[in-house]
């Protein structure tokens, strides 16, 4: 029964703040009064609700997540790798860091068209999900792996614990924390960078083309529920995407427990 | 086991200088001195993690079980778990292990819910699990409290028996109570 008032009390407030938010954003939509470019909240829920319903909207949407999803799997893969030969040799290291840094520092719009130019408009999103998610997988698996207790490595060392072993009874439960932060903050980069991909190259089912349409239509109201879509699929894919993984992970995110020494 | 004119030192502090001694094959060997002497730096280069020194080290074991200063348990896997985790010896089974160090009940806890004296038994069962030729630990008791000292100490060495057994400690008792040769390697390799 607590727990019910609780939730309630706590729903209440998101929603008084999602309802103030929305009624500024109404506000400055009257204010402006141009609603081709500044629709209000009511018309662009509505078109919402119309567009939930087509054929168009699933198809588009469930492509545009195959292919930042893809993205992602193709980062995850290939930053563990990397990370993992990054830990092992220092040359390695030294020459894979100055391209990944170069990566994380150029805009996204300047790979965008180069890779659009060679690889055309249905792989460029995919290509460029990679881009923003490798660097930030790659620094935290090296990152995870660097920090490994040195005291249980001399303890492998003694007793020449098989490198299976290692990896599922130490390797493993110390790198997954850095592995599942380097998740929660480039998945969100990683969504938004693919679908500004799918913008720019205009690529053909997908919610970048549909924004991209809206946009060369004038048609602001489609555009904001688009921009819509893709705030509340981010959500939803960053929530299952992390809530899948620590499900999948669990034997491996033991919770602390506190060292009794009393006990 | 012979130990040849050892050299080691860090950075500018020299640990051993032309440090040469032999150790009994077979026998239980307490290392005693004080602090900074050396103890813990001789059994690491004896254990193989520490391979910056010159000198000569005659040893017919290969197989080492070592029990560190501190427990050094893996935290993401239970009691039993960390035990196994190294290659089973010539060694009794694990229940009968854990029975002789009294943590036959705790064996699907994890370590961070252990008390320091218990973390420190499951390390001794570990390397009583490994059975390895030799035994190198250090200060493997002192988390222990007495009464679990008197039950644990003559269990576990007297199934070290004929093994080359060698164990820093700074209690007096427990040496004079259970050593077969005593090096205070404060007098064998006094500081320069």
């Amino acid at each position: 029964m607590k727990n019910f008032k609780k939730i309630g009390i706590k729903a209440s407030k998101v929603l008084l703040i999602a309802l103030f938010w929305l009624g500024i954003w109404e506000l400055v939509s009257l204010i402006l009064n141009i609603p081709m470019l500044f629709p209000g909240p009511i018309s662009v829920l509505k078109r919402l609700f119309e567009l939930i319903l087509t054929k168009e909207f699933i198809i588009n949407s469930l492509m545009s997540l195959l292919r930042v999803f893809g993205g992602i799997f193709i980062a995850i893969i290939l930053g563990v790798i990397l990370a993992a030969f990054c830990a092992m040799s220092k040359i390695v290291h030294d020459i894979i860091y100055p391209i990944l840094t170069v990566i994380k520092s150029t805009p996204v719009a300047s790979f965008v068209i180069v890779i659009w130019l060679f690889l055309g408009d249905q792989k460029t999103p995919i290509i460029i999900t990679v881009m923003m998610m490798l660097p930030i997988v790659w620094a935290n698996i090296y990152q995870g792996i660097k920090n490994v207790d040195k005291n249980l490595l001399e303890v492998c060392t003694v007793y020449k614990i098989p490198f299976k072993k290692r990896v599922s009874a130490f390797y493993a439960p110390s790198i997954i924390p850095y592995f599942i932060s380097s998740l929660l903050s480039g998945i969100g980069l990683a969504w938004k960078a693919g679908i500004a991909a799918e913008v720019l190259c205009s690529t053909d089912v997908s919610i970048g083309d549909a924004i991209f349409d809206a946009k060369y239509d004038f048609n602001g109201v489609d555009l904001f529920a688009w921009t819509v879509t893709v705030i509340i699929l981010s959500l939803v894919f960053e929530l299952v995407f992390t809530k899948l993984l620590k499900k999948l992970l669990k034997k491996y995110i033991k919770s602390e427990g506190g060292s009794n020494e009393n006990k | 086991m012979k130990i040849n004119n050892l050299y080691k030192a860090f950075e500018e502090k020299i640990i051993f200088n032309d440090f040469s001694i032999e150790i009994p094959d077979g026998k239980i060997t307490f290392i005693i001195g004080e602090s900074g002497c050396g103890k813990t730096t001789l059994l690491r280069i004896l254990a193989g993690l520490d391979s910056s020194f010159s000198g000569q080290i005659d040893s017919s074991s290969s197989r080492i079980s070592c029990v560190f200063q501190e427990p050094r348990l893996f935290p993401a896997i239970s009691v039993l778990q960390n035990i196994e985790l190294v290659e089973k010896g010539n060694s009794l089974p694990t229940n009968e292990i854990l029975k002789l160090v009294e943590l036959d009940t705790e064996e699907n806890q994890y370590p961070d819910s252990l008390s320091g004296g218990m973390k420190m038994r499951l390390s001794l069962a570990r390397a009583l699990y490994y059975n390895g030729d030799m035994f190198l630990m250090d200060e493997p008791f002192s988390a222990l409290d007495e009464n679990m000292k008197a039950r644990i100490i003559p269990k576990v060495l007297s199934l070290l028996k004929g093994k080359t057994v060698i164990i820093v400690s700074h209690d007096m008792e427990d040496v004079n109570s259970y050593a077969d040769n005593i090096i205070n390697l404060s007098k064998e390799n006094p500081p320069d």
